[in-house]
């Protein structure tokens, strides 16, 4: 099944880096302990923030729902392991400002007791519907990074017809062997979950994408392929570029397409997969698991003992430290997510959510240095590494001049935000920050216009209303003065009637000095 | 618990600065500095040392008049890189005065009142030398030949004496020892009606263009291509002003070989070379698209081939880029490549 050789290259700029992968891929995957508390924080995926359905106090067993979704794109939580529901606390959760969130605190008990709470289900006899409502009760969300519901996404491709699954099993970003580590372990699952949603959906082909230099995963998977014998999977090796594994570029580099701006992948026939997902919806549908633990590589120069820990979600990161060794002495930078487009974290006391893939802990002298920024001399480096082949550098001077619809007509939206630029600029200008600031106050004055259209709106709709009242008061009154004029007498009548009134008040005058010289 | 220190992704160290492209630029000149000092003697280098040094105070002045901070922008080595490509374009052992002053307008006009590195809109390099070519046109044209060729030409001492005091002593003219250039003496010598064949046959030219300056030429261009192979430069700009000298200059020698000068002797002579590797490609004030580079550099090419072959000067780069540096901002506009999910 496998093709020889990697399919070319095919988008635009891009880094070849150095992959430090192998620090933690030397060993097996390790299972981290059971950390003393579990936080889990009510956002861990794209959407709104799910809903507690337990209280403090309450016992809870593994596996059970502790929060539900709100809404369409949303997540619900489970409680990874059987434990005494603490409540819900605002904690640090991942963001690099150290940003407070609602977290639902748990205590595990240690006896690991789980419930059946989700029945398992017939993997080769199951329609569409089932499957979005299982995988939404399972609390699945993607597992590469974005976390986005995946029940969403899934119920979004229903209505195509003519699918290609991409499987993606390109994990370009230096350091990160999760998916290594999963595709390596448990390629079964994978393949089984893909099965499922190809089946559900009516799919056609699959495409395993993995680069050509995880030469076990590749073995693997390939070994796999051949064991479950479904022709519609193909694997594909791609070239170990960054960013490959994104799922714009992936989709270009296995069909030359492009996924037009403002659209989604699955507008083009294409649904991409995180392989950790896939195995997830296995695991949910085969044996009614809900997902409450993930793989996390745990790496870097600033760890002890590197490699791939199966956690539960809710493990402070200091926690899964010490699962692996705990922090080499020059430790100082604490990064979630990998070395491109992770959040570096103020402290370890953030937990393990869905979207934590990797946990990097790096020296000082390993991380760029901020401030030592030069003018931009118009290399054109960060043009040429542009994998969206936007002008980075124009858009730095329209951002920096403030002139953010200049920067937005520059297309600053295709902005992927992948640091390609960054890293290649020799002015060691923060481009992606730039962009990343740029994109909130566009969104920022998108929603101030859009309140401001509202605003406007009403003010001129209550114009509109006191002016119509206005006018029917106007012309009320004036049929009432027209009404009453009608109704009065003529004026000669009038004149007549006052005439009359001073004849006879004259005539009482008279009486009365008459009356006086009597007296 | 354990506190870190946070900043923006990305966080892995960049492989690339300034300082680096600068510094890697000035090392693959000097191949050619020494085939240079090779040939002509050691007026090339007292012409860098000063305006190296001239460079260096007039840029930590205006720094300090703008303060800005000294360490990073003199340490990013953008001034010396202007200082010795405004030196290579002087004649050798040109009087200092004359090289400060195209220095100190490069430096504090055509670089610091557009507002430093990185926003001059012209070549500051080029706009210097254009300033002294205009002003100094006597100075401008007294260059030395090869020193093989020029038994009574000035020993090292006679060249730095030249340097700062404008005279070589010892009794040495100017007029006895300069000669005109390859380009120069072409031009001249088409004027007054002689062929081509005639002109090539003076002993001054080699195998294209004229002795000395060839071995230069190769070895700006060996350079240049290890520039491009460390990617300090990209290959549009120099491959783009070679063909534009090229292709017109082709051309005129096919329809005219005996009122024009050869491909051979365009490539190899003037700034040709050092202009497509090193002058053109300042990305400052250069296009940035590969297309708009494109571009750019058939236009600083074809320029060159105008000035040379009906201008009033024997060579055309610095007309060329100046004008073309102008022009970058409007090419820029109009190449911007397809953004990705975009129509054009």
């Amino acid at each position: 099944m496998m093709n020889k050789s990697p399919r070319a290259k095919s988008f635009h700029g891009g880094l070849a880096l150095n992959g430090h992968k192998l620090e933690s891929t030397s060993g097996t995957l390790k299972t981290a302990a059971v950390p003393a508390q579990l936080i889990l924080p009510l956002t861990q995926h794209a959407g709104r923030a799910a809903v507690p359905v337990v209280n403090a106090g309450d016992r809870v067993l593994g596996h059970q729902e502790i929060a539900r979704p709100d809404g369409e794109v949303s997540c619900s939580l489970h409680a990874p392991t059987s434990a005494t529901v603490l409540g819900v606390q605002r904690l640090p959760i991942p963001h690099p400002s150290g940003l407070m969130g609602d977290c639902l605190v748990l205590q595990p008990d240690g006896k690991n007791e789980f419930g059946n709470f989700l029945p398992a289900m017939d993997p080769d006899h199951l329609d569409l519907p089932s499957l979005l409502t299982r995988v939404s009760d399972a609390g699945i969300a993607g597992l590469g990074g974005a976390t986005f519901p995946t029940a969403t996404k899934l119920a979004g491709a229903a209505a195509s017809t003519g699918i290609t699954l991409v499987i993606n099993g390109a994990e370009c970003e230096p350091y990160i062997t999760c998916d290594d580590m999963l595709m390596r372990e448990q390629a079964d699952q994978i393949l089984l979950g893909a099965k499922i949603v190809l089946d559900a959906l009516g799919a056609q082909r699959a495409l395993v994408a993995i680069e050509r230099d995880k030469l076990k995963a590749l073995e693997s998977m390939s070994a796999a392929i051949d064991r479950l014998g479904d022709p519609r999977f193909q694997l594909e090796k791609i070239f170990t570029i960054y960013p490959a594994g994104g799922e714009r570029q992936l989709i270009q580099v296995l069909s030359g397409k492009e996924v037009p701006a403002g659209k989604l992948p699955i507008d083009i026939g294409y649904l991409c997969q995180n392989v950790a997902t896939l195995a997830a919806i296995y695991r949910a549908v085969k044996d009614g698991h809900p997902l409450v633990s993930r793989i996390t590589t745990v790496t870097g120069s600033g760890i002890a003992e590197p490699g791939n820990y199966l956690t539960m979600l809710g493990t402070p990161l200091g926690a899964l430290a010490e699962s692996a060794g705990g922090y080499s002495p020059k430790a100082s930078r604490l990064i979630m997510g990998g070395p491109m487009m992770g959040i570096a974290l103020p402290s370890d006391e953030v937990p393990v959510v869905k979207a934590t893939n990797c946990m990097l802990v790096l020296q000082e002298d390993e991380v760029r240095a901020t401030g030592d920024q030069m003018p931009c001399i118009r290399c054109g480096e960060c043009e040429q590494a542009c994998p969206s082949q936007l002008q980075p550098q124009e858009l730095y001077w329209h951002i920096r001049g403030n002139d953010l619809a200049g920067a937005d007509e520059l297309n600053l939206s295709a902005c992927i935000e992948c640091g390609c630029c960054d890293f290649v600029c020799p002015s060691h200008i923060p481009l992606s920050q730039y962009y990343r600031f740029a994109k909130s106050q566009v969104r920022l004055l998108d929603a101030r216009r859009v309140q401001s259209d509202i605003a406007r709106q009403r003010f001129e709709d209550r114009k509109e209303r006191l002016d119509s009242e206005a006018a029917r008061r106007k012309q009320r009154l004036e049929e009432k003065r027209k009404k009453r004029a009608s109704q009065e007498k003529a004026p000669k009548a009038i004149k007549g009637e006052i005439d009359a009134i001073l004849a006879r008040s004259k005539a009482k005058q008279t009486d009365a000095d008459e009356g006086g010289e009597t007296q | 618990m354990k506190r870190f220190d946070t900043s923006g992704a990305p966080y892995l160290q960049p492989k690339n600065s300034v300082s680096q492209m600068m510094t890697r630029l000035l090392l693959s000149l000097a191949p050619a500095a020494a085939a240079y000092t090779w040939f002509f003697g050691p007026g090339l280098l007292l012409n860098i040392l000063v305006a190296s040094i001239v460079g260096i105070l007039a840029e930590a002045a205006v720094l300090n008049l703008r303060k800005r901070p000294l360490r990073p922008y003199l340490g990013d080595g953008s001034v010396l890189v202007t200082a010795v490509l405004f030196a290579w374009c002087l004649p050798p052992a040109t009087p200092w005065w004359i090289t400060a002053t195209g220095m100190i307008f490069a430096v504090v006009f055509a670089k610091h009142l557009y507002g430093g590195l990185g926003h001059n809109p012209f070549n500051p390099a080029m706009a210097g030398y254009v300033l002294v070519l205009i002003s100094f046109p006597q100075e401008m044209t007294r260059w030395l030949p090869i020193t093989t060729l020029a038994s009574n030409g000035p020993d090292a001492l006679q060249t730095v004496w030249a340097t700062f005091t404008g005279q070589f002593g010892g009794g040495l003219q100017w007029d006895a020892v300069t000669m005109a250039t390859p380009l120069d003496y072409v031009k001249t010598e088409l004027a007054r009606l002689t062929t081509m064949p005639e002109i090539k046959s003076h002993v001054m030219f080699g195998d294209f263009a004229g002795r000395g300056y060839e071995w230069v030429g190769n070895f700006i261009a060996l350079g240049g291509a290890w520039m491009i192979y460390k990617n300090v430069i990209r290959w549009h700009i120099p491959v783009a002003v070679i063909l534009g000298v090229l292709i017109p200059a082709t051309l005129a020698y096919v329809v005219d070989p005996g009122s024009n000068g050869s491909p051979g002797l365009h490539l190899f002579s003037g700034a040709t070379l050092l202009g497509a590797f090193y002058i053109a490609t300042d990305p400052v004030s250069a296009a940035t698209s590969p297309r708009g580079r494109l571009i750019y550099g058939l236009g600083v090419g074809v320029i060159t081939f105008v000035v040379r072959k009906w201008g009033g000067y024997p060579d055309g780069i610095a007309f060329g880029v100046l004008l073309m540096n102008a022009a970058a901002p409007l090419i820029d506009h109009f190449t911007r490549p397809r953004v990705y999910g975009n129509e054009q």
